[in-house]
Protein backbone atom coordinates (compact mmCIF):
# COMPACT_ATOMS: atom_id res chain seq x y z
CA UNK A 1 0.00 0.00 0.00
CA UNK A 2 1.43 3.14 -1.06
CA UNK A 3 1.56 6.66 0.49
CA UNK A 4 -0.10 9.75 -0.26
CA UNK A 5 2.75 11.48 -2.21
CA UNK A 6 1.87 14.92 -0.29
CA UNK A 7 2.36 12.81 3.16
CA UNK A 8 6.02 12.23 2.21
CA UNK A 9 8.38 15.25 2.56
CA UNK A 10 10.96 16.14 0.12
CA UNK A 11 14.51 15.90 1.96
CA UNK A 12 18.13 16.61 0.68
CA UNK A 13 20.82 14.69 2.45
CA UNK A 14 24.21 12.96 2.33
CA UNK A 15 22.62 9.62 1.37
CA UNK A 16 19.44 10.05 0.30
CA UNK A 17 17.35 12.55 -1.49
CA UNK A 18 13.30 12.54 -1.37
CA UNK A 19 11.94 14.09 -4.30
CA UNK A 20 8.55 14.82 -6.01
CA UNK A 21 9.20 13.31 -10.18
CA UNK A 22 7.52 14.87 -13.12
CA UNK A 23 4.42 13.01 -12.39
CA UNK A 24 4.67 14.11 -8.69
CA UNK A 25 5.49 10.84 -7.62
CA UNK A 26 7.86 10.07 -4.56
CA UNK A 27 11.03 9.09 -5.25
CA UNK A 28 13.92 8.39 -2.94
CA UNK A 29 17.38 8.53 -4.75
CA UNK A 30 20.91 7.22 -3.22
CA UNK A 31 24.62 8.48 -4.33
CA UNK A 32 24.70 5.17 -6.86
CA UNK A 33 21.99 5.93 -8.86
CA UNK A 34 19.57 3.70 -7.34
CA UNK A 35 16.03 4.60 -6.47
CA UNK A 36 12.69 3.87 -5.16
CA UNK A 37 9.83 4.85 -6.04
CA UNK A 38 6.43 5.37 -3.98
CA UNK A 39 3.73 2.30 -5.69
CA UNK A 40 0.88 0.43 -4.90
CA UNK A 41 2.90 -2.16 -6.70
CA UNK A 42 5.92 -2.81 -4.89
CA UNK A 43 4.51 -4.16 -1.67
CA UNK A 44 1.81 -6.30 -3.68
CA UNK A 45 4.75 -8.06 -5.69
CA UNK A 46 6.78 -8.97 -3.32
CA UNK A 47 3.77 -10.01 -0.76
CA UNK A 48 2.63 -12.18 -3.75
CA UNK A 49 -0.27 -10.42 -4.18
CA UNK A 50 -0.46 -9.70 -7.68
CA UNK A 51 -1.83 -12.00 -10.14
CA UNK A 52 -0.69 -11.03 -13.52
CA UNK A 53 2.88 -11.11 -11.92
CA UNK A 54 6.03 -13.55 -12.01
CA UNK A 55 4.99 -16.69 -10.92
CA UNK A 56 7.27 -17.23 -7.86
CA UNK A 57 6.08 -14.65 -5.98
CA UNK A 58 2.29 -15.13 -6.25
CA UNK A 59 3.27 -18.70 -5.58
CA UNK A 60 5.29 -18.79 -2.99
CA UNK A 61 2.86 -16.76 -0.33
CA UNK A 62 -0.09 -19.59 -1.55
CA UNK A 63 -1.22 -20.89 1.01
CA UNK A 64 1.08 -19.69 3.96
CA UNK A 65 -0.10 -17.32 6.66
CA UNK A 66 1.85 -14.78 8.79
CA UNK A 67 1.46 -12.52 11.44
CA UNK A 68 4.77 -11.65 12.89
CA UNK A 69 7.61 -10.46 10.08
CA UNK A 70 11.26 -8.99 10.35
CA UNK A 71 12.04 -6.89 7.23
CA UNK A 72 15.62 -5.99 6.53
CA UNK A 73 15.83 -2.59 4.30
CA UNK A 74 13.30 0.52 4.91
CA UNK A 75 13.41 2.51 2.13
CA UNK A 76 9.63 4.13 2.05
CA UNK A 77 8.50 1.71 4.33
CA UNK A 78 6.04 0.26 1.80
CA UNK A 79 6.08 -3.82 2.47
CA UNK A 80 6.12 -2.37 6.41
CA UNK A 81 3.41 -0.52 5.68
CA UNK A 82 1.24 -3.03 3.85
CA UNK A 83 2.24 -5.83 6.62
CA UNK A 84 0.65 -3.05 9.04
CA UNK A 85 -2.28 -1.43 7.49
CA UNK A 86 -3.42 -4.26 4.97
CA UNK A 87 -2.67 -7.78 6.44
CA UNK A 88 -2.19 -6.29 10.35
CA UNK A 89 0.08 -8.31 11.34
CA UNK A 90 0.53 -7.96 14.98
CA UNK A 91 4.38 -7.35 15.02
CA UNK A 92 6.80 -5.93 12.51
CA UNK A 93 10.49 -5.15 12.94
CA UNK A 94 12.23 -3.56 10.62
CA UNK A 95 16.26 -3.51 10.62
CA UNK A 96 17.91 -0.50 8.76
CA UNK A 97 21.66 0.18 8.33
CA UNK A 98 21.32 3.34 6.65
CA UNK A 99 21.02 6.02 9.64
CA UNK A 100 19.79 8.97 7.37
CA UNK A 101 16.78 6.66 6.02
CA UNK A 102 15.77 6.40 9.47
CA UNK A 103 16.33 10.09 9.92
CA UNK A 104 13.90 10.55 7.23
CA UNK A 105 11.41 8.38 8.79
CA UNK A 106 11.38 10.39 11.90
CA UNK A 107 10.75 13.39 10.34
CA UNK A 108 8.65 12.86 7.27
CA UNK A 109 6.72 10.46 10.04
CA UNK A 110 4.44 8.74 7.50
CA UNK A 111 4.94 5.04 8.62
CA UNK A 112 2.81 3.55 12.02
CA UNK A 113 4.42 4.04 15.53
CA UNK A 114 3.54 0.43 15.52
CA UNK A 115 6.36 -0.31 13.16
CA UNK A 116 9.50 -0.66 15.58
CA UNK A 117 12.31 0.47 13.17
CA UNK A 118 15.85 -0.79 14.72
CA UNK A 119 19.16 0.68 13.45
CA UNK A 120 21.21 -2.55 12.25
CA UNK A 121 23.37 -4.21 9.65
CA UNK A 122 21.25 -7.38 8.94
CA UNK A 123 24.35 -9.16 8.86
CA UNK A 124 25.68 -8.50 11.99
CA UNK A 125 21.83 -8.13 13.67
CA UNK A 126 21.11 -10.65 16.20
CA UNK A 127 17.78 -11.07 18.31
CA UNK A 128 15.76 -14.15 20.59
CA UNK A 129 12.65 -12.76 18.92
CA UNK A 130 11.13 -15.54 16.20
CA UNK A 131 9.52 -14.59 13.50
CA UNK A 132 6.90 -16.26 11.01
CA UNK A 133 8.68 -14.59 7.88
CA UNK A 134 11.97 -12.76 7.63
CA UNK A 135 12.04 -10.78 4.21
CA UNK A 136 15.35 -9.78 3.07
CA UNK A 137 14.99 -6.40 0.82
CA UNK A 138 18.04 -4.79 1.14
CA UNK A 139 19.23 -4.99 -2.64
CA UNK A 140 18.09 -4.07 -5.85
CA UNK A 141 19.59 -6.92 -8.46
CA UNK A 142 20.46 -10.25 -7.38
CA UNK A 143 23.85 -9.88 -8.62
CA UNK A 144 23.86 -7.37 -5.89
CA UNK A 145 23.88 -10.11 -3.08
CA UNK A 146 26.07 -13.38 -3.65
CA UNK A 147 25.12 -16.96 -2.68
CA UNK A 148 27.84 -16.43 0.41
CA UNK A 149 25.21 -13.78 1.73
CA UNK A 150 22.52 -15.74 1.07
CA UNK A 151 24.02 -18.44 3.06
CA UNK A 152 25.26 -16.47 5.63
CA UNK A 153 21.49 -15.17 6.06
CA UNK A 154 20.50 -18.67 6.17
CA UNK A 155 22.47 -19.71 8.80
CA UNK A 156 22.36 -16.72 10.57
CA UNK A 157 17.76 -17.12 10.83
CA UNK A 158 16.43 -20.04 9.53
CA UNK A 159 16.92 -22.32 12.50
CA UNK A 160 17.44 -19.68 15.15
CA UNK A 161 14.56 -16.93 14.52
CA UNK A 162 11.78 -18.51 12.33
CA UNK A 163 8.96 -20.57 13.93
CA UNK A 164 8.10 -24.00 12.69
CA UNK A 165 7.28 -23.26 9.26
CA UNK A 166 8.68 -20.12 8.97
CA UNK A 167 10.24 -18.78 6.03
CA UNK A 168 13.35 -16.37 5.08
CA UNK A 169 12.17 -14.96 2.08
CA UNK A 170 14.70 -12.80 -0.38
CA UNK A 171 12.44 -11.78 -3.40
CA UNK A 172 14.94 -10.38 -5.53
CA UNK A 173 16.98 -13.68 -5.30
CA UNK A 174 13.60 -15.17 -6.20
CA UNK A 175 14.68 -17.34 -2.61
CA UNK A 176 12.01 -18.95 -0.21
CA UNK A 177 13.64 -20.72 2.17
CA UNK A 178 11.34 -22.52 5.13
CA UNK A 179 11.61 -23.69 8.41
CA UNK A 180 10.63 -27.53 8.49
CA UNK B 1 1.31 -14.23 -50.02
CA UNK B 2 2.68 -13.50 -53.73
CA UNK B 3 2.93 -9.72 -54.80
CA UNK B 4 0.90 -9.60 -57.69
CA UNK B 5 1.36 -6.52 -60.06
CA UNK B 6 0.87 -3.10 -59.26
CA UNK B 7 2.63 -2.79 -56.43
CA UNK B 8 0.37 -2.05 -53.47
CA UNK B 9 1.84 0.33 -50.62
CA UNK B 10 1.12 -2.20 -48.67
CA UNK B 11 3.99 -4.85 -50.29
CA UNK B 12 6.44 -2.27 -48.85
CA UNK B 13 5.11 -2.93 -45.48
CA UNK B 14 8.11 -4.24 -43.23
CA UNK B 15 10.76 -2.97 -45.41
CA UNK B 16 13.56 -0.57 -44.13
CA UNK B 17 12.17 2.67 -45.71
CA UNK B 18 15.10 4.72 -44.32
CA UNK B 19 18.19 3.06 -44.27
CA UNK B 20 18.45 3.94 -40.45
CA UNK B 21 20.47 1.75 -37.98
CA UNK B 22 17.92 1.94 -35.66
CA UNK B 23 15.82 -0.94 -34.55
CA UNK B 24 12.16 -1.05 -32.86
CA UNK B 25 11.51 -3.11 -29.50
CA UNK B 26 8.94 -2.73 -26.66
CA UNK B 27 9.75 -1.70 -22.92
CA UNK B 28 8.29 -1.02 -19.89
CA UNK B 29 7.97 2.04 -17.97
CA UNK B 30 11.39 2.58 -16.07
CA UNK B 31 11.68 0.79 -12.44
CA UNK B 32 13.67 0.79 -9.21
CA UNK B 33 14.13 -2.85 -9.47
CA UNK B 34 15.12 -5.61 -12.03
CA UNK B 35 12.18 -7.84 -10.76
CA UNK B 36 9.77 -5.00 -10.31
CA UNK B 37 10.94 -4.41 -14.15
CA UNK B 38 10.22 -8.38 -15.09
CA UNK B 39 7.00 -8.25 -13.27
CA UNK B 40 5.68 -5.37 -15.36
CA UNK B 41 3.59 -5.58 -18.52
CA UNK B 42 5.49 -4.01 -22.03
CA UNK B 43 3.78 -0.62 -22.82
CA UNK B 44 5.86 1.34 -24.84
CA UNK B 45 8.12 1.33 -27.79
CA UNK B 46 11.34 2.05 -27.63
CA UNK B 47 14.63 2.11 -30.33
CA UNK B 48 18.30 1.13 -30.18
CA UNK B 49 21.22 1.41 -32.40
CA UNK B 50 22.29 -2.64 -32.67
CA UNK B 51 22.51 -5.43 -34.21
CA UNK B 52 19.99 -7.43 -32.30
CA UNK B 53 16.41 -7.34 -32.09
CA UNK B 54 16.80 -6.24 -28.74
CA UNK B 55 19.48 -4.53 -27.14
CA UNK B 56 22.60 -5.69 -25.81
CA UNK B 57 25.41 -4.34 -23.53
CA UNK B 58 27.05 -0.95 -25.41
CA UNK B 59 23.87 -0.13 -27.49
CA UNK B 60 22.36 3.15 -27.21
CA UNK B 61 18.89 2.95 -26.36
CA UNK B 62 16.39 5.65 -27.52
CA UNK B 63 13.15 6.81 -26.49
CA UNK B 64 12.55 8.50 -30.05
CA UNK B 65 12.80 6.89 -33.55
CA UNK B 66 14.92 9.60 -34.59
CA UNK B 67 17.06 8.26 -31.89
CA UNK B 68 18.05 11.56 -30.61
CA UNK B 69 16.65 11.12 -27.43
CA UNK B 70 18.36 8.68 -25.06
CA UNK B 71 16.06 6.93 -22.42
CA UNK B 72 16.61 7.78 -19.17
CA UNK B 73 18.68 6.02 -16.80
CA UNK B 74 16.73 3.37 -15.13
CA UNK B 75 15.70 -0.36 -15.41
CA UNK B 76 13.43 -1.75 -18.00
CA UNK B 77 11.86 -4.61 -18.74
CA UNK B 78 11.60 -5.59 -22.60
CA UNK B 79 10.32 -7.83 -25.61
CA UNK B 80 9.90 -7.37 -29.08
CA UNK B 81 6.16 -7.94 -28.91
CA UNK B 82 4.27 -5.05 -28.53
CA UNK B 83 2.50 -6.28 -25.11
CA UNK B 84 2.56 -9.22 -22.42
CA UNK B 85 5.22 -9.67 -20.04
CA UNK B 86 8.96 -8.78 -20.65
CA UNK B 87 11.37 -11.13 -21.57
CA UNK B 88 14.48 -9.79 -20.54
CA UNK B 89 15.48 -6.50 -18.46
CA UNK B 90 17.70 -4.15 -19.05
CA UNK B 91 19.69 -1.16 -17.53
CA UNK B 92 21.09 2.20 -18.86
CA UNK B 93 22.64 4.87 -17.86
CA UNK B 94 22.11 8.61 -18.13
CA UNK B 95 23.20 8.88 -22.30
CA UNK B 96 21.33 5.49 -22.92
CA UNK B 97 24.30 3.36 -22.98
CA UNK B 98 23.06 -0.67 -21.69
CA UNK B 99 24.96 -1.56 -18.91
CA UNK B 100 22.93 -4.70 -18.39
CA UNK B 101 20.78 -7.34 -19.58
CA UNK B 102 19.48 -10.49 -18.31
CA UNK B 103 16.82 -12.67 -18.39
CA UNK B 104 13.55 -12.05 -16.82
Amino acid sequence: MKFIDTDLQDYTGNEITVFKNDDDATIMEFPTGSWLDNTNFYAKLFLGKCEACTDFYKDSFKGFTYDSVLVAGLGFGLIPNELDKVNNCSKIDVVEINQEVIDYHNISKHLSSEINIIKHDIFKYTTEDKYDLIIIDTVWEEEDMSDEQVQTLTSKFLNTNLNKGGVLYIPVKKKWLINK
Amino acid sequence: MPIAYPYKMSDWYGYDKDCSAITTFYRTFAQSKGSVACSKAIEISAYHNGSGSLPANGDIVYSNAAGTTPLTAGVYGMSTATSGSPSKKFTTSSTGIVSSVFLC
